[in-house]
């Protein structure tokens, strides 16, 4: 599954890019400031509700978190060892478990602000929130990211099959991740070359025409909905 | 008009180019044609600015692309032979509007343009489909009109139709035909000939950097087989 846009008539696709930012940032704020397991469980369902919108496999977006999942689960282990009896603390793990599946909550709410947000519109927010040259260099920043990580995300897939189908799958996993690592590094060199040459190529602006952005009915209760996430968040700080 | 003056190119020691003197009046086309590593990519991207020529200029329009790149460029729509490096939008219209919107048009204008390039190559209806949903001769189509949507003076196309299959072939060439019938000049790097005959005014063949022929297609069917290329039996310019 790729970490693009898709376009849609969902409530997520309707809702203005800023809109979507500030929710994201409001989600943070509440992942972060709630450890306990219980409002974890509140925000997955809220999660799965928005996966569910968008017609989306959560299955098919940890398959493509893998990655993310192992060094988060290596994290968890790597936290709960000890060196000396007894040589497993679960609470230790329990604790630096939890962080990471706020981690991967975070990340997959970003997945979902990707998957119903054009790159352009995400620019023109950005040249909205921070003004100036700065928010320009900014976009254009995002608007290289958001064109490079599709194409390397397909690289990277493409060089993972062709590995398996000559029989990388046999070698040991420590070579396989050796074997991946250096040729996916020199696809990801070639990949950002590419995108900088077709981007230089199609006249890269730094003043491009950006979409319009407005807010509707629907941004202002989403708005509302992230105003009280923060307050709850901040209230359980202090 | 892309006017090609004393170009040289010399990368790590190697000449890849050398002494190239070429003009292209807007509305020709010209067939460019050689061995593999002949120049002919090199030539390409030199002319859209990728790279820079180490003795000589390039003009297209006037503007110098080395001095003045962005409004040479603006004049220049380039497809590259594997079109996916060059398709920068998640979805068909992300991408082809993705020129235009660098150009800093209006949203009315870059609508007119995204919708009449979509529907130059045909894919009017295809605009909200992921990139990544697309076949190899979808994906030319929709790099050929991310160039169109630029209103180039000049087409640059590089290998278009390698890889695709008979109908993929047919219809990309139908499109490029047809950007040729409205005024643009097309320049294409090719090994293959067939269904060229009929729009083709002008045959360029390189030979290790250098310009080895310049002619008509009638003048050129002799010598295009010392250039590697071979030429088709239903050839007839």
């Amino acid at each position: 599954m790729s970490v693009a846009y898709r376009p849609g008539e969902t409530v997520f696709h309707r809702l203005d890019p800023r809109t979507k930012l500030w929710c994201q940032v409001a989600i943070v704020a509440a992942a972060y400031a709630y450890t306990d397991p219980l409002p974890l469980v509140g925000l997955t369902i809220a999660v799965l509700v928005a996966l569910s919108v968008l017609d989306l496999s959560p299955w098919r977006i940890l398959a493509t978190m893998r990655p993310v999942i192992v060094l988060l689960t290596i994290a968890t282990v790597v936290a709960g060892v000890r060196i000396g009896s007894p040589w497993f603390s679960l609470a230790d793990a329990s604790e630096t478990g939890i962080a990471a599946y706020r981690v991967l909550l975070v990340i997959v709410v970003g997945f979902v602000y990707v998957h119903t947000t054009p790159t352009r519109a995400s620019q023109a927010a950005l040249q909205w929130l921070v003004p100036g040259r700065i928010g320009r260099g900014l976009a254009v920043s995002v608007g290289l990211v958001g064109r490079f990580l599709p194409r390397f995300q397909t690289t990277a897939r493409r060089i993972r099959d062709a590995m398996a189908i000559r029989g990388g799958d046999r070698m040991s996993l420590h070579r396989r991740i050796a074997v991946f690592g250096i040729v996916v590094l020199a696809a990801a060199v070639r990949d950002a070359d590419r995108t900088s040459v077709a981007m230089r190529t199609r006249c890269l602006s730094w003043n491009p025409t950006l979409p319009s952005l407005s807010f509707g009915r629907l941004d202002y209760l989403a708005i509302v909905l992230g105003l009280g996430l923060c307050f709850l968040a901040i209230r359980s700080l202090l | 008009m892309l006017r090609v003056e004393g170009v040289s190119y010399r990368i790590d020691g190697t000449t890849v180019l050398e002494e190239i003197d070429v003009a292209v009046e807007s509305g020709t086309f010209v067939l460019l044609v050689g061995h593999n590593g002949a120049g002919k990519t090199t030539l390409l991207d030199l002319i859209c600015g990728i790279g820079t020529p180490t003795t000589g200029r390039i003009l297209v329009d006037g503007h110098d692309v080395v001095t003045n790149p962005g409004p040479a460029r603006s004049r220049i729509g380039r497809v590259f032979e594997d079109p996916r490096d060059q398709l920068l939008g998640a979805t068909v219209r992300e991408d082809v509007a993705f020129g235009p919107e660098n150009l800093g048009l209006s949203r009315d204008v870059i609508t007119n343009r995204v919708d009449d390039a979509l529907s130059a190559v045909g894919m009017g209806d295809a605009g909200d489909r992921p990139i990544d949903s697309l076949s190899g001769g979808e994906r030319t189509r929709v790099a050929i009109a991310g160039a169109l949507a630029m209103e180039p003076s000049i087409l640059l196309l590089d290998e278009p139709t390698a890889g695709l299959d008979h109908p993929g072939r047919t219809r990309v060439l139908e499109h490029v035909r047809r950007a040729y019938e409205g005024g643009v000049g097309v320049v294409m790097a090719t090994h293959d000939l067939r269904d060229l005959d009929t729009v083709t005014d002008r045959v360029i063949g390189l030979e290790a950097g250098r310009i080895a022929m310049d002619a008509s297609p009638i003048t050129a069917v002799d010598h295009l087989a010392d250039l590697g290329v071979r030429v088709p039996s239903t050839w007839s310019p």
